[in-house]
Parts: C-alpha cells; sequence; structure tokens
C-alpha cells in the first residue's frame, strides 16, 4: 500500500484530498504546515507527498527542496497542489523538484488519477536496489576521480532519479573537494555501523545538483581503513536509498575488494594509453574472479592529449582484454567538475552520453 | 488560511508595476470585479496573501494574513471567469474584439466584449467601469516577455492605461 502525506494548511481541504486517496487504497496522513510537514515525511518517508505552496510558515517551494535534500524523502512523488496556476508557478515548483504541479481547484477523479500515473511511472523505472557503478583504476592520475565525479553529475541529471557519489578513496580523496565541499566531517570518523540511513544522513552531503555526496575526510584520519564489514553496510544502506550508486576507489582496494565487486552492478576500469596490457590482462582476471557472472566491466579510456593516441590504444585494449570500450574521453587539462562548469565541453557530452549508456543497462534499455 | 468566512471568496492575482500579490477576497454574493468596480471604496481587503516581486514572480517573498489594496494603483487582477461580470449595457449590445492593452511594465492582449460601434464616448469614465474585462487574456511584462500570465480573465485597471487597441475577433 501506498503511504501519501498531504501538507497544506487548510484543514478541511487536507481532509478532503485524504478521503480521496484513502479510496483509492492509500494509506494518507497529514500536515498542516510547511515545517510539520518535512518532519512527517523524515519520519514516514512517504511514497507520495501532495503539497500545498501557499502555507504561512515555509512555502511549499521550500518544503520541496528539503524533502530533495534529505536522502530519507528525496525519492517521493511530490505534486504540487497550488491555486498559482501561472506557468512561471509550474516552472518553479518542478525547479524546486516537484514531479507535478496540478492547479486548484481540482477534482478528486482528477488527482488520484493523476498520481496513480505518476507513481506507475516512477515504479516502472525504480529498482529495489540502487544501480552501483564503481570505478577502478590501476594507477594514479587517469581521471578516474574526475570521471566518477563527472559521472555521478550526469545521473543525478535524469529527472526523478536521485544519485549519490561515495568516495572510497579514504586517504586522500576529491570528489568533495572538487564539489566545492567545505566541511572536513567524514564517515570513517564517526561511522558507528548503524542500522539505518538515519545514521548516515548527517554525513551526506547534498550539491547545488542535487547529486548526494559522501566525501573521503579531509585531512585523511590516522586510523586503519574501515573493515569490509563496515563498507558492506554503508553500501547497502545507499543502494537501498538511491538509483545510483557511483564509487570511486584507491589503487589497491584492499580487504574492500570483494565487498566492492560482490555489490557492483557495473565497473568502469578507467585506462591511460601508457598502460601495460599484460597490468591490464591481470587486473581483469582478479576482477571477474572476484565478481559475480552478471557483473558488467566496461573499459573506458581518458588520458591522451591526442585522439589518434586514444584511437589506436583503443584497439589494443580491445584486442587484449576482448572487451569494448565504451567511452573516450576527450583530454582536458587539470580535473574539474566538467558537468557544472563546462557542461556543453566535448569531455562532458561524453561523459553525458556514457551516463545515458549507463542508465540504459540500469533499467534494461540498452 | 483556517478562519472560517461567510459569502463567496474568489482567489485571485493581483499585479502592480512591482508585484503580484496572490490572495483571496471575500465578496460577499457578487464576483470579484463588482468589488472592483465600485466606486465608494478605494481599497480591498485580501486575505491569505502571498506577495513575489515582480522580476521574479514565482517565489514568494513574505506571507501576510490580511493586507489593503489600493484598487487605483492595481494594474490588473487574474481571477476565474466567474469573478468578471460585464456591465448589463455591454452584454445586451455587444461585439467581440481582439484586444491589445499597454499600460506600464505590462502588454495584456485578449477577448474584449465592447459596443457594436466603438468611439470616443466609450472610454469616457461615465460608461466605463473602473476595470476592463478581457477573457481569455495573456498579460506580459515588458521587462521579461518570455514571462506570461494567463487567466481566464484579466480585469485590467482603466486608469492605468496607455493604450487600448481593438480589432476584429
Amino acid at each position: 500500500m501506498f503511504k501519501a502525506l498531504v501538507i497544506d494548511d487548510e484543514a478541511p481541504l487536507t481532509a478532503l484530498i485524504g478521503r480521496f486517496l484513502e479510496g483509492a487504497g492509500f494509506r494518507v496522513e497529514s500536515a498542516t504546515c510547511g515545517i510539520e510537514g518535512v518532519s512527517r515525511a523524515a519520519a514516514i518517508r512517504p511514497d507520495l507527498v501532495i503539497l500545498d505552496i501557499m502555507m504561512p510558515d515555509i512555502d511549499g517551494y521550500e518544503v520541496c527542496r528539503r524533502l530533495r535534500a534529505d536522502p530519507r524523502t528525496a525519492r517521493a512523488a511530490i505534486v504540487a497542489l497550488t491555486a498559482r496556476a501561472q506557468p512561471i508557478d509550474k516552472q518553479t515548483a518542478l525547479r524546486a523538484g516537484a514531479d507535478m504541479h496540478l492547479v486548484k481547484p481540482f477534482s478528486g477523479k482528477t488527482l488520484v488519477e493523476q498520481v496513480q500515473e505518476l507513481l506507475a511511472a516512477r515504479a516502472s523505472r525504480l529498482r529495489p536496489l540502487g544501480y552501483q557503478v564503481t570505478l577502478l583504476r590501476l594507477k594514479q592520475g587517469v581521471g578516474a576521480t574526475m570521471l566518477a565525479t563527472n559521472l555521478a553529475l550526469a545521473l543525478a541529471e535524469e529527472k526523478g532519479q536521485v544519485a549519490t557519489a561515495i568516495d572510497l578513496v579514504l586517504n586522500g580523496g576529491q570528489i568533495g573537494d572538487m564539489l566545492g565541499y567545505q566541511a572536513g566531517r567524514s564517515w570513517v570518523e564517526s561511522w558507528p555501523g548503524d542500522e539505518a540511513i538515519d545514521g548516515l544522513v548527517p554525513h551526506l552531503w547534498r550539491h547545488s545538483s542535487g547529486l548526494f555526496v559522501l566525501p573521503a575526510p579531509v585531512p585523511p584520519p590516522d586510523v586503519a581503513p574501515p573493515e569490509a564489514w563496515r563498507v558492506a553496510r554503508l553500501l547497502q544502506i545507499v543502494r537501498g536509498w538511491f538509483d545510483y550508486v557511483v564509487i570511486d576507489t584507491p589503487v589497491a582496494l584492499g580487504t574492500m575488494a570483494s565487498v566492492l565487486l560482490e555489490s557492483s552492478s557495473l565497473v568502469l576500469l578507467l585506462l591511460s594509453p601508457d598502460e601495460s596490457m599484460r597490468a591490464v590482462q591481470v587486473a581483469l582476471a582478479a576482477i571477474k574472479r572476484s565478481a559475480s557472472e552478471s557483473l558488467q566491466i566496461w573499459p573506458v579510456l581518458n588520458g591522451a592529449p591526442a585522439q589518434t593516441e586514444l584511437s589506436r590504444f583503443k584497439e589494443q585494449v580491445e584486442q587484449a582484454v576482448g572487451l569494448p570500450v565504451a567511452a573516450m574521453l576527450p583530454w582536458s587539462p587539470g580535473e574539474q567538475p566538467v558537468m557544472v562548469g563546462q557542461a556543453e565541453s566535448p569531455l562532458a557530452t561524453a561523459i553525458r552520453t556514457l551516463a545515458q549508456q549507463v542508465a540504459g543497462l540500469a533499467t534494461g534499455s540498452a | 488560511m483556517t478562519s472560517v468566512q461567510f459569502g463567496r471568496v474568489a482567489q485571485a492575482d493581483f499585479f502592480t508595476t512591482t508585484h503580484r500579490i496572490s490572495g483571496q477576497v471575500n465578496t460577499g454574493p457578487k464576483p470579484l470585479s463588482d468589488m472592483l468596480n465600485d466606486r465608494s471604496l478605494s481599497y480591498m481587503m485580501a486575505t491569505n496573501v502571498y506577495v513575489s516581486r515582480l522580476l521574479a514572480p514565482g517565489e514568494i517573498v513574505t506571507h501576510v494574513p490580511v493586507a489593503y489594496l489600493s484598487k487605483e494603483n492595481l494594474s490588473f487582477v487574474i481571477v476565474q471567469a466567474r469573478e468578471a461580470r460585464q456591465a448589463e449595457r455591454t452584454r445586451f449590445s455587444a461585439q467581440e474584439y481582439r484586444a491589445l492593452v499597454t499600460l506600464p511594465a505590462f502588454e495584456i492582449t485578449g477577448r474584449f466584449l465592447g459596443p457594436l460601434r466603438v468611439d470616443m464616448q466609450v472610454f469616457s469614465p461615465a460608461s466605463l467601469d473602473p476595470f476592463l474585462i478581457l477573457t481569455d487574456a495573456t498579460a506580459q511584462i515588458v521587462a521579461l516577455p518570455e514571462m506570461t500570465f494567463c487567466g481566464e480573465a484579466i480585469l485590467v485597471n482603466g486608469a492605468r492605461l496607455e493604450s487600448f487597441g481593438l480589432g476584429e475577433w
């Protein structure tokens, strides 16, 4: 049974909407102001939120932004139901994170039909567990962090999908730094092995693009790496809450290796032209040994200023490992979140194409 | 708004040259246009009011439970069709025109129901209600032409008019 939360300051209207939804089989709760709505939503984690826009404490747009910023409520279907009926009002609601904008006055039948349609469309896209993309590299300096960050940003662009980037390069990961994360809080220092998402929420940072990030600790902690069970638990929780989980990893995976590979849906093996083919073959064999048979492995090439060099390397890789290269990333100086600052650049375009391939594979449409 | 009100409550968007004010007006048994055209009252009380700036008309900057609106300073009001009642004389001898109205900061297009012959006399204060009714109307902010506001009816403040263009429908 779907859980619905109706947030509206007009109590009679809230009750009326509740009756319409209950009649359609929803379990309904209500809140009579924005702040109460946000806290009720975090507590009950509704599948659907019917949200008034004009409310006296915080308006519906702000409620929407807060729901999207909390991983516990980020995946809820949100319907803005408002007397503000202008095109700009619809734009503002959708920009704030609503999935649909309906205008008051409304008919109960239309409301129920529309929300059922919305939930059915979302259900067809959602997976029981998030799609985990793990980036592996054989050495430093091949642009893995750049790719992890930008790929996660590109996946977060997909409407109605929630993505997270997890930085497991615990001794100096750069994802948070690339995205402008200032605080140095880390899950390694404060992760006590909680059994629920609530324990993780304070450590997830939301970038302005909508991407959730679990940054690596800054500065790196002087402690032993987390045990494999902690990493496994972390991945289990985040995959339960996000549609896409993109993980940047260190060169040496250590005890994390089997946990990471077992939970991965797709491994992107990032290679640069000076890679030894022998090393690539050995790495690939090791990955296949630790992973399930359903794991997809896509080589991705990066790091060559000349396209001809990259093309030659592509042939070598495909011959050596027997896998098609999924993407050749155009060389770009420096490491930056191109999806944000240079969204039309060749590198951003290539990463967006790769993200579409990943999404296609994840939804079974590839 | 949780207080009990008697009479009809009209939800409307009131526009001035600087703000968009969304609120409810208790109009009693009459449509909102009658209240706007009532020359005996200069102000009108709106409740549950949300204010947006015209340069960002989607964002709500503040909420107040009650606001008194100066009718003469309103540029136009967007309402549902039932809140716009044509004057008796217009209803019985009328032709539909395509209208383009300009007023400070706005352009508005829509259908105008006017007399069969339009002349200067039509625009005299004696023969014209303070607020003209355009139906199926669209308003644009001149400085942000991509920003449009549509309504079943737009009540335009005649005192703010700069030009009133009419064409055949």
